[in-house]
C-alpha cells in the first residue's frame, strides 16, 4: 500500500466515525511545558497588518500574558508601536532564561503564521529597536521552520496532523477550528471546552465579515476625523475598537492554549534522539543573540558567509532529520522500504565481523561503502562491502561490521537495514569548521578583495609542445 | 511485447568549430604564467582527464609546485589518481582518505609505487607533488597544516560555490574544470531564499565564478569531443551546450547488426528511439523495462563494433542502461535478470563521468503525466545522451511533445535571472525531440 493510499484510509476511516484516527507514528515534536503560544488578528485583505497580539506560556497560564491591539492595522506607525510594545515583553521574557535556552514558538494556525512573517519583513528594518527585536525574532523562527526536524517552532495544526487524521477534508487540516472540533471531547477532560463564537473564522488569522460590519463604522469615521484635521475625535473613536480586537486574540490563545493541554496528554511517545536536534536551534538562536547586541543588520539579501552557512545548515538539518526519522519512527521506516531508503530482510550468512542480508526488495538505494545500522540491533552496524543479485528477484547484501561483535546474528533472522542515525557531534565540527573557513576567504568569494597579480611567467616551447594532443587527432 | 523500433536521428557532420590557439596550450600557459583563476569548459569525452593530467604533472615537475585535486566522489579521486600513476610513474602522488580507511585503499595501489595513500593530512610530504582528495575531504584538512600553489577542481560544474568557498583558501591559484552540460550539483535544502542570486551558494561553482568575477577569470573551452560522433554531436550540442560549439573529434565507429533498436543504428545513425505502445504506466512501468531489456540482450554476443578495420562484437562490459529513477533500475534489472548483471543498469547521475559502446536510455519523460522539473532536467538527458561511443537507444512510451506542449508555462521564473533552470530543460527537451522529428519518422503510435 502506497503512502497516500494509506492516509486515504485513515481519512475515510476518521470521517465514518466523526473521530479522530491515530496515525501510529511517534512525536516529532518536542512540545516543551514553556512553549510560548502567539496569536494573532489581521484585517481582511491586509496580509501584512497585524491588527492584535495575544502571546504566552501555555502550561502556566489561563489568558495571555501580552495581549495588544490597534486601531487601525493600516497604519504603519501604528504596526510599529504595536510591535514595540510586543518586542518589549519578548526582551523581558527572553533577557531571563537561562544559557542553553531558546525559545519555542506555538502559532495557532498555518495562516496566522504566513501573516506574522509577512508584518516581521515590514517592520524588521525600523528604527525602533523594540519592534525590530520582535520582527527579526519571528523572522528568526521564520527560517528555522525551514530546517526539518526544528523544534524552535511549530504550528498548532501542523502538530496534531502530525499524529492524528481529523474527520474534515484535507484542505481543512491546517485550521485551528478542525482540531478544536475533532478533540472537544477529548479537551473537555484538560478544561472547560471553548465553543465557537461568532468572530471565529475557518482560516484563523483573519477578521470575519461579522466583525469587519462590527468596526466598519468607527473605523470609517476615524478615518474622516483624521482627514478634517480633528485628532481629539479621531483619538476617541479609535478606542472604541481595540478591546474588540482584544477579546478576538484573547479567546484564540485561550483554544490554542486548551489544544495543547489535550495534546500533552495525548502525544505518543517522542522519536528518539529528537532531543538532539534541538543543538542546532540552540546554535543559530546565539547567533541571533550576538548579531542583536551588535545591531542588526539590513539587507535584502544574505551576505555570502551567512549564504553558505545557511545552505550548509539547512542540508545537514535534512539529512539528520531523515534518518532519524527512518531509524526512529516504524511507520516512516515501513515506508522508506518501498523507496528503497531502508532494507528488510533476512540473515544469509553471519559471522562475528561480516553478516550478508538476503532481500526481495526489488529497489535498494544502497550501494557498496555505503554506512548501515540495524533497527534493534546496534551491535550489527557497519558498511556494505557487497552487493549482488542472487537468484530471482532476490539481492544479497554483504555488511562488514564496524567492530567484531560475539553476538553473531543467527541464520533467517528477520532484520532492517536503514542508514545509520546521524551523527550530532560531528554535525557541530562541521559547522564550527565552516564558520573557521569562512573568515580565510580568497578573493573570488570576497569582492572587497582585489585579485592576485598574475606571475607572468613565460611559458617554454618544449613544455607548450607536450599539449599537442588534441590537435593531432 | 509489441514494441517496434523506429528510425532516428540521422543528422550530417557537426559544423567545425571555430579554430584557433589550441585550448589545452592556452591552459597550460595559463597555468605555467600562474594566473589566479581559471575556467576550463568541456563537452562530453572532450579530454578533461587528459588536461588535467598534463596540469598536474607538468607544475609538478617542471615548477616544483605542489597541486592539489578535488574531486565530487571517492571513485573519482581513485581513477584520477591511477591514470596519474600509470602516465607518470616518477610523478610524488598522494591520496587523502577519510580517516580509517588508507590501509585498506592502499591496496589497490599496491602496484603504482609512486602512490602514498594517507588518511591523515599531516602524512602529506612537503616536496612537489599531486595530492588528490574529494571536496568533502579537503573541507577538513587545517588551513594550518597543508597549502598548495595550484587548486584543481575536476567535474567542477558538480561542485557548489559554498563547496569552493571551503577549499579555496587551501591554495594560491585555481583551475577549474568541469562540462557545464552535466546534472548541477544536488541540494537538499529549501533553496527559495537565494534563487535570484547569479552566485548565490547552491550554483555550479563555475558558473558562480564567472557571474562575479568575471573579468579576472581566463575562461578556456575544449572544442571537441572525442567519443561522441559528428551525429551525435549535431543533436547534443545545439541542445545543451548552446554557449559552447564544439564538434567531433572521434574516429569513423559504428555499430552493425544488433536486434530491436541497434540494427537500426549505423555510422551515419548513432542514435534512435523505440516507442512502447500504450498508456503512461508510472515511473515503473515494466513494459519499458522489458524493452530497455531487449535491446540490451538482443545486442550482446550479436552487434558488433566497427572501427575501420576492425570489428568486435559487444560484451556485456560494452553495454549500460540509463534511468532518471532508482525505480526504474530496479525495473530493468529486474528485466534483465541474474545472467547480466555485468550489464551496469544505473541512474544518470551515476553515469556521470563513465561511458560503454551502447547506451540504452529509458527516456526521463517517458511514463510521465506531469512535467517536473526532475523529469524537464536538462543535465540528467544530457548525461543519458552523451555516454555513448558508438550507438544510444531512447526507449519511451508516446506523447512526449504533448507533455512537453502541457508544461510550457510551468517552468519557474525568479527575479534577476533571466533563462531559469526549468526554461533551458524544457528548451533542451525540445531541440532533442525536434531533431528526431527532423530526420523523418519518429516514434511508432499504437496500432501503426
Amino acid at each position: 500500500m502506497s503512502a497516500n493510499a494509506y492516509d486515504l484510509g485513515l481519512r475515510l476511516r476518521a470521517m465514518e466515525t466523526g473521530s479522530p484516527v491515530a496515525r501510529s507514528s511517534c512525536a516529532h515534536f518536542r512540545l516543551r511545558r514553556n512553549a510560548d503560544v502567539v496569536a494573532v488578528a489581521t484585517m481582511t485583505g491586509e496580509p501584512d497588518a497585524v491588527w492584535g497580539i495575544a502571546y504566552g506560556q501555555w502550561s502556566s497560564q489561563r489568558a495571555a500574558s501580552f495581549a495588544e491591539a490597534v486601531a487601525d492595522p493600516r497604519s504603519f506607525a501604528d504596526q510599529v508601536d504595536l510591535f514595540s510594545r510586543f518586542g518589549r515583553k519578548l526582551k523581558a521574557v527572553h533577557d531571563l532564561q537561562p544559557e542553553g535556552w531558546f525559545p519555542q514558538v506555538v502559532v495557532s494556525s498555518a495562516p496566522a503564521w504566513q501573516h506574522l512573517h509577512a508584518a516581521s519583513s515590514r517592520l524588521a528594518r525600523v528604527e525602533d529597536l523594540d519592534a525590530r527585536y520582535a520582527a527579526e525574532m519571528f523572522l528568526w523562527a521564520s527560517e528555522r521552520m525551514e530546517h526539518p526536524g526544528s523544534q524552535a517552532v511549530t504550528v498548532l495544526s501542523a502538530l496534531f496532523g502530525g499524529h492524528w487524521t481529523a474527520p474534515a477534508p484535507a484542505d481543512e487540516d491546517e485550521l485551528l477550528d478542525t482540531w478544536l472540533s475533532a478533540f472537544s471531547r477529548e479537551m473537555a477532560r484538560y478544561g472547560r471546552p471553548i465553543t465557537r463564537s461568532r468572530d471565529d473564522h475557518p482560516d484563523d488569522a483573519r477578521t470575519t465579515p461579522a466583525f469587519d460590519e462590527e468596526v466598519r463604522k468607527p473605523l470609517a469615521a476615524m478615518a474622516r476625523a483624521r482627514t478634517q484635521g480633528r485628532p481629539e475625535q479621531a483619538k476617541a473613536l479609535a478606542h472604541s475598537i481595540p478591546p474588540r480586537v482584544l477579546k478576538v486574540v484573547r479567546d484564540r490563545f485561550s483554544r490554542a492554549a486548551h489544544l495543547l493541554r489535550a495534546y500533552e496528554a495525548l502525544a505518543p511517545a517522542p522519536l528518539a534522539g529528537i532531543d538532539a536536534l534541538t543543538e542546532d536551534d540552540l546554535y543559530t538562536w546565539k547567533r541571533f543573540r550576538d548579531s542583536r547586541e551588535r545591531g542588526f543588520r539590513v539587507a535584502r539579501q544574505d551576505r555570502f558567509k551567512d549564504a553558505v552557512m545557511g545552505l550548509r545548515s539547512r542540508e545537514q538539518a535534512a539529512e539528520a532529520w531523515e534518518r532519524l526519522l527512518i531509524y526512529g519512527d516504524a511507520l516512516v521506516r515501513q515506508r522508506a522500504v518501498h523507496d528503497g531508503r531502508a532494507v528488510d530482510g533476512t540473515v544469509a550468512a553471519a559471522g562475528n565481523a561480516e553478516f550478508t542480508v538476503r532481500t526481495l526488495q526489488p529497489m535498494l538505494r544502497f550501494r557498496t561503502g555505503t554506512k548501515v545500522a540495524a533497527v534493534g540491533h546496534p551491535h550489527l552496524d557497519g558498511e556494505i562491502v557487497a552487493l549482488g543479485i542472487a537468484g530471482s528477484d532476490a539481492t544479497h547484501l554483504r555488511v562488514r561490521l564496524a567492530k567484531p561483535t560475539l553476538e553473531v546474528a543467527s541464520l533467517a533472522q528477520p532484520i532492517m537495514l536503514v542508514e545509520p542515525p546521524p551523527d550530532f557531534g560531528m554535525m557541530k565540527r562541521s559547522q564550527g569548521n565552516a564558520l573557521g573557513r569562512m573568515k580565510s576567504l580568497g578573493w573570488i568569494h570576497d569582492l572587497d578583495q582585489d585579485p592576485p597579480p598574475s606571475l607572468n611567467r613565460p611559458v617554454p616551447a618544449d613544455v607548450l609542445g607536450r599539449a599537442q594532443w588534441l590537435r593531432a587527432l | 511485447m509489441a514494441a517496434r523500433a523506429v528510425t532516428g536521428v540521422s543528422i550530417g557532420t557537426a559544423a567545425p568549430p571555430a579554430t584557433g590557439v589550441d585550448p589545452l596550450e592556452e591552459v597550460l600557459s595559463l597555468c605555467w604564467a600562474g594566473h589566479p583563476a581559471i575556467v576550463l569548459a568541456s563537452p562530453p569525452g572532450g579530454g578533461k582527464s587528459y588536461c588535467l593530467e598534463l596540469v598536474g604533472s607538468t607544475m609538478v615537475t617542471e615548477l616544483g609546485e605542489r597541486v592539489m585535486v578535488t574531486t565530487q566522489t571517492n571513485a573519482q579521486a581513485h581513477d584520477l589518481a591511477e591514470r596519474y600513476a600509470r602516465a607518470y610513474p616518477s610523478l610524488p602522488v598522494y591520496l587523502l582518505t577519510r580517516s580509517g580507511a588508507a590501509v585498506e585503499i592502499s591496496r589497490r595501489f599496491a602496484r603504482f609505487p609512486n602512490v602514498t595513500v594517507v588518511d591523515r593530512p599531516r602524512d602529506l610530504g612537503d616536496g612537489p607533488s599531486v595530492v588528490l582528495s574529494t571536496t568533502r575531504r579537503w573541507e577538513w584538512v587545517g588551513l594550518d597544516v597543508f597549502h598548495a600553489d595550484l587548486l584543481v577542481a575536476d567535474e567542477a560544474w558538480q561542485m557548489t560555490y559554498a563547496d569552493l568557498a571551503m577549499v579555496a583558501p587551501l591554495a594560491d591559484r585555481m583551475l577549474l574544470v568541469g562540462d557545464p552540460g552535466q546534472i548541477a550539483p544536488v541540494t537538499t535544502a529549501p533553496l527559495l531564499r537565494w534563487l535570484d542570486q547569479a552566485a548565490a551558494p547552491h550554483r555550479p561553482a563555475p558558473a558562480a565564478v564567472l557571474a562575479t568575477r568575471g573579468d579576472d577569470v581566463a575562461f578556456v573551452q575544449l572544442r571537441h569531443s572525442r567519443r561522441l560522433g559528428p551525429p551525435t554531436v549535431s543533436l547534443v550540442q545545439p541542445a545543451f551546450y548552446p554557449d559552447l560549439p564544439f564538434g567531433s573529434a572521434r574516429p569513423q565507429r559504428s555499430l552493425s547488426g544488433g536486434g530491436l533498436g541497434t540494427s537500426h543504428l549505423n555510422a551515419g545513425r548513432e542514435t534512435c528511439m523505440v516507442e512502447v505502445p500504450g498508456e503512461p504506466y508510472g515511473l515503473a512501468d515494466p513494459e519499458v523495462a522489458a524493452v530497455c531489456a531487449q535491446v540490451v540482450t538482443d545486442a550482446i554476443g550479436v552487434a558488433e563494433v566497427v572501427q575501420g578495420e576492425e570489428r568486435r562484437t559487444l560484451g556485456p562490459a560494452d553495454v549500460g542502461v540509463s534511468c532518471a529513477h532508482v525505480v526504474q533500475v530496479a525495473a530493468v534489472r529486474s528485466a534483465l535478470g541474474p545472467a547480466y548483471s555485468e550489464v551496469m543498469v544505473d541512474t544518470a547521475e551515476r553515469w556521470q563521468g563513465l561511458e560503454r559502446e551502447l547506451m540504452v536510455v529509458a527516456h526521463p519523460l517517458s511514463g510521465r503525466d506531469e512535467l517536473t522539473e526532475f523529469a524537464r532536467d536538462a543535465g540528467r538527458l544530457c548525461v543519458m545522451l552523451s555516454r555513448h561511443r558508438a550507438g544510444c537507444v531512447m526507449v519511451s512510451r508516446g506523447g512526449l511533445r504533448e507533455l512537453l506542449n502541457r508544461g510550457a508555462a510551468e517552468a519557474t521564473r525568479n527575479v534577476g535571472i533571466l533563462a531559469p533552470d526549468g526554461l533551458r530543460g524544457w528548451n533542451a527537451h525540445n531541440s532533442v525531440l525536434d531533431a528526431v522529428e527532423a530526420a523523418g519518422v519518429l516514434v511508432a503510435r499504437p496500432g501503426d
